[in-house]
């Protein structure tokens, strides 16, 4: 290669920063990265995947925010905080709902959709068969009994209109299953420690923006109250987490990278004495990560968050292909190179082979992972072997390295037979952890998470002080219409209301119990009785009562109106009392309608008579905690599916690359020790396996196959022999340090990748160095 | 939310039951004192009593009837803050502190707090401040008009607050010497409840 003189080297390098900025700015645009992690989730394959999905996505339950109020100061002071904040709240258009076991002024007042609807959708007994001849006389005098004791005094201005006091039951049912503790009028945690409070969003779970301010509007209201001197104001819930997340995400992410940038920036240096070195090896790894995304936004539209950062992590083995090029370009000649940048090839072309069965899941978050981890690292290392040698300073020489020498001398070397029964040994041990551990993959959503342990804690623990136990077990219904919905859903009351009397479940929240179907609102409305019948039947009833009949002229006006209303519809209560709650319970899902049962309280043998009253009406009993655990479990069965297929490919394409038997053999064994090895402490130490374990172990096979097959490359000479030897040592420290860093968190997924990689990369870097057959040319 | 409508309903029965029961042990008490010169006096020897029970009978008119109906039953209170009242068909509350039981049937059917309404909660504080001779606390809510003739001492409580005035527009209580004759309730709607009181036990019983 004719050595380029200095003008054609800036070019280059302009030329590449260039094109480096354009991807830049083309990622700066096209990039929407979300960090949502139910979105990395599989895209769902059956109904069920998709209801499951919707509910664990965009639910109401995704949008709601708990409160709890503490401090040292009587349980008076914080039921007046609770009751500010909540009036702040109400009057801020950013919330759609907020309880706190307070009395809304709202609801004093009368409802008007629901008062002229109460004869189609309130409960009968109150309502539409309380209009006989015996219903009405029963009412009257209850109503009577009510005026001689003093209850009615309050209600009496509906007494004309509704002396079935027919809107009052349909309040009544409306009436959750399950309320908190209250004192001094508001939500208490039990012990009275704490007040609280359940705030609805109007932003979705995954508006991460709008979210945020939420959340910080609430702490703003909160600190602006007078009332709230000397207490404290503590969230939870999905949107918070969200938030809280994003925000030590980025916080930790960009504090270690910083760190182990530095480390790993000082041990190149050290290695290499160039900072012109250093700077210039990052630009491939760079490189590959803007190709790398950008190919996988024009491809998929967007990029998740997640994504991206597994991504980063498996182009890790980027890091080392510049180090390769620094240690074998300076001071060895073409004809030595030649077989150092076959090596080289070699190992990134069976690694993107790996990664690359990523990209044939039916996961969108994996395949955008095997997309971006391929084409990234296919870009770092044609970028490290063509632009790299052309733009190193062209009097470079590597320093002396007398550590090296005696590395070298002094490395132990294991046989093939030692190697095999290190193999032998890996696997009684993994057999021994799964034998007593059982399933080694982590199904349990909740942690998958980003979120640490001890907030994911203090959620449930507020759930269950709210007496409203994270509802992970519901009966759902989907159908063409919201009408077909609502029939299927007042089908199952009967059922539901028997377990509930049985006490196989602790309650149930279905829509059609103030929401009936169109069909049954209209089924009422044609028993109601015209103006004249039920003049007639009111006068029969309060033959031997007090009441004055001309006072009830209302009540007659507004049954006969009743006879003329259109079904109510979940679209006309939108806006109302209860608008939430429908939507809550009767959401529109891609063309369909689902309609949604929580139960609360479910014993383990209501499951078999859940399951069989939904076989029978045609409706789906779903275990969302179960759900997901099967989606995961399914998504780990996939991923190992395609793990086994990248390696055998591995396997092939270094089979016809090296063409030697035995020499395979030499380069697979340290390979498939280190896998086992690292599998099985992962397991000894973390307990289980998840996504990011599994991603990481990809990386730990990527830089494997690359120290093996240089270690093992036959060398020229012994000089040769030193360069491979210092381009692996420093690449695998390197990487020790970087990822050593990322170990050190304290967000699950970081530290799960950090630790993985680090105690891999000893075990293939130890074994490699072991196990190596590197002979002399010839 | 939904809990708070139908709380509502059944807090303002609470509260009206509530506000008679408190009448008629104030007028229990008040007749256990004899005829005070005015209302602080009034106040003082209301203060003084510990335990009064009272039978009681009601009647009311209201313009949904024709002819008035009426109840009978029986009332304590106890110092400081308990008020037990049943109708003889076993219908009424129980108070304790800011702690209402609502009773139907002789059975307790439900539990409140006072607090949770602020009609009911006025209302509480005022007559209790009645209980407790504290002159200041119940003018702050209400116009006190207290007049006596030869026969009959007057008090009228009319309501401050705009939270009490759609409830009822007056109480009136009246008494000659040391015994209740009447203690009437005029609602804003017109309607109007009248209670009888018959002294049964009282304590300390030196206080005549």
């Amino acid at each position: 290669m004719p050595l380029p003189t200095p003008v054609r080297r800036w070019i280059l390098l302009a030329v590449w920063l260039f094109v480096l900025g354009l991807l830049a700015l083309w990622n700066g645009f096209n990039l929407r990265p979300s960090t949502d992690l139910s979105q990395f989730l599989p895209r769902g394959v059956s109904q069920q995947d998709e209801v499951l999905l919707s509910q664990v996505r965009g639910g109401v339950a995704a949008r709601t925010l708990l409160l709890r109020i503490g401090g040292e100061r009587p349980a008076e002071a914080l039921a007046d905080a609770s009751r500010a904040l909540a009036a702040r709240m109400r009057n801020d258009e950013g919330f759609a709902q907020i309880a706190n076991g307070g009395l809304d002024l709202a609801m004093r007042e009368t409802d008007p959709d629901l008062f002229r609807y109460r004869y189609l959708i309130g409960p009968p007994g109150a309502c539409v068969d309380a209009l006989t001849e015996p219903g009405l006389r029963a009412a009257l005098e209850e109503r009577l009994a009510e005026l001689a004791s003093g209850a009615a005094m309050l209600d009496k201005e509906h007494f004309g209109a509704d002396p079935t006091a027919c809107y009052r039951q349909l309040l009544r049912a409306l009436i959750p299953p399950h309320t908190p503790d209250r004192r001094h009028g508001v939500w208490f945690s039990p012990d009275g420690v704490h007040a609280l409070m359940v705030v609805v969003t109007h932003a979705q779970a995954s508006d991460l923006t709008a979210q945020r301010r939420a959340v910080e509007r609430i702490q703003h209201i909160f600190d602006q109250l007078p009332e709230s001197t000397g207490l404290t104001l503590e969230l939870a819930g999905p949107g918070y987490f969200a938030v809280g997340s994003e925000q030590r995400i980025k916080t930790e992410t960009l504090v270690l990278s910083i760190a182990a940038g530095i480390a790993t920036a000082g041990i190149l240096a050290l290695a290499f004495h160039s900072a012109a070195l250093v700077l210039l090896g990052m630009l491939p790894l760079l490189s590959g990560i803007m190709v790398g995304a950008a190919l996988v936004s024009w491809l998929f539209g967007s990029v998740h968050g997640i994504t991206l950062a597994l991504g980063v992590t498996l182009l890790g083995v980027a890091l080392d292909y510049p180090v390769h090029v620094y240690a074998h370009a300076a001071g060895a000649d073409a004809r030595q190179t030649k077989p150092v940048w076959r090596t080289l090839l070699l190992g990134m072309a069976t690694t993107v082979l790996g990664y690359s069965a990523l990209a044939w899941t039916s996961f969108d978050g994996l395949s955008q992972l095997g997309v971006l981890a391929a084409a990234g690292l296919i870009t770092a290392a044609l970028t490290s072997r063509y632009l790299l040698p052309a733009l190193m300073p062209v009097d470079y020489r590597l320093p002396e390295r007398r550590w090296l020498t005696r590395l070298q001398a002094r490395r132990p070397r294991c046989s093939s037979r030692a190697g095999l029964g290190l193999l032998l040994v890996g696997l009684a041990g993994l057999g021994l952890v799964l034998s007593i551990g059982g399933n080694p993959w982590e199904t349990d959503i909740r942690r998958l998470s980003t979120v640490p342990q001890a907030e994911i804690e203090k959620d449930s623990l507020i759930r269950a002080q709210l007496g409203a136990p994270d509802v992970s077990r519901l009966l759902y219904v989907v159908a063409d219409d919201e009408a077909t919905v609502l029939e299927r859903l007042e089908a199952v009351l009967p059922d539901l209301k028997v377990l509930q009397a049985q006490e196989l479940i602790g309650g149930f929240d279905n829509v059609a119990r103030w929401l009936p179907s169109p069909q049954t609102q209209a089924m009422r409305r044609a028993e109601l009785p015209d103006p004249a019948e039920l003049t007639v039947r009111l006068a029969a009833a309060n033959a031997e009562l007090p009441f004055r009949l001309e006072r009830l002229a209302p009540f007659v006006a507004d049954v006969d109106a009743s006879r003329g209303l259109e079904p109510l519809t979940a679209a006309d209560l939108a806006d109302g009392l209860i608008g939430t709650r429908v939507s809550m319970l009767l959401q529109p899902l891609g063309d369909a309608w689902l309609g949604l049962v929580p139960l609360s309280g479910v014993a383990d043998q209501a499951v078999s008579p859940l399951e069989a009253l939904a076989e029978r009406l045609g409706i789906r009993y779903l275990d969302l905690r179960e759900g997901t655990a099967d989606l995961l479990a399914g998504f780990f069965a996939e991923t190992v599916e395609k793990f086994l297929i990248a390696a055998v490919v591995i396997a092939l394409a270094l089979a016809l690359a090296l063409r030697s038997l035995a020499r395979i053999g030499l380069v697979l064994l340290p390979i498939v020790i280190a896998l086992v090895w690292t599998f099985t402490l992962l397991l000894l130490i973390q307990g289980s396996v998840n996504l990011f374990h599994l991603v990481s172990l990809l990386l730990v096979a990527g830089l494997a196959v690359d120290y093996s097959l240089f270690l093992n490359r036959p060398a020229a000479d012994e000089a040769d022999r030193l360069r491979t030897l210092l381009s692996v040592s420093v690449g695998a420290g390197s990487s020790l340090a970087m990822f050593g860093f990322l170990a050190l968190s304290a967000i699950p997924a970081l530290q799960a990748i950090g630790f993985t990689v680090t105690l891999g990369i000893l075990c293939a870097y130890v074994l490699s160095l072991l196990l190596a057959r590197a002979g002399p040319v010839g | 939310m939904t809990t708070a409508g139908s709380r509502s309903v059944r807090t303002r029965q609470a509260a009206v039951s509530l506000l008679l029961g408190l009448c008629s042990a104030c007028i229990a008490i008040a007749a256990a004192a004899g005829q005070p010169a005015d209302v602080q006096a009034l106040m003082q020897r209301l203060g003084r009593v510990e335990r009064v029970e009272v039978a009681y009978q009601e009647r009311v008119e209201s313009g949904l009837i024709d002819t008035a109906i009426g109840t009978r039953g029986n009332l304590v209170y106890q110092t400081p803050d308990r008020i037990r009242r049943i109708s003889d068909d076993g219908n009424g509350f129980a108070l304790v502190g800011e702690r209402m039981q609502i009773i139907r049937g002789n059975q307790v059917v439900d539990a409140l707090l006072v607090s949770e309404i602020e009609p009911l909660a006025a209302l509480v504080g005022a007559l209790r401040a009645t209980f407790a001779g504290d002159l200041a606390a119940l003018r702050a809510d209400y116009r006190l008009d207290y007049g006596t003739t030869e026969q009959a001492w007057t008090l009228d409580l009319a309501p401050r607050a705009m939270a009490l005035s759609p409830l009822f527009q007056r109480v009136r209580i009246i008494g000659d010497g040391a015994t209740i004759e009447t203690i009437e309730m005029l609602e804003a709607n017109g309607d109007r409840r009248t209670l009888q009181m018959q002294l049964l036990a009282r304590e300390p019983t030196g206080l005549e």
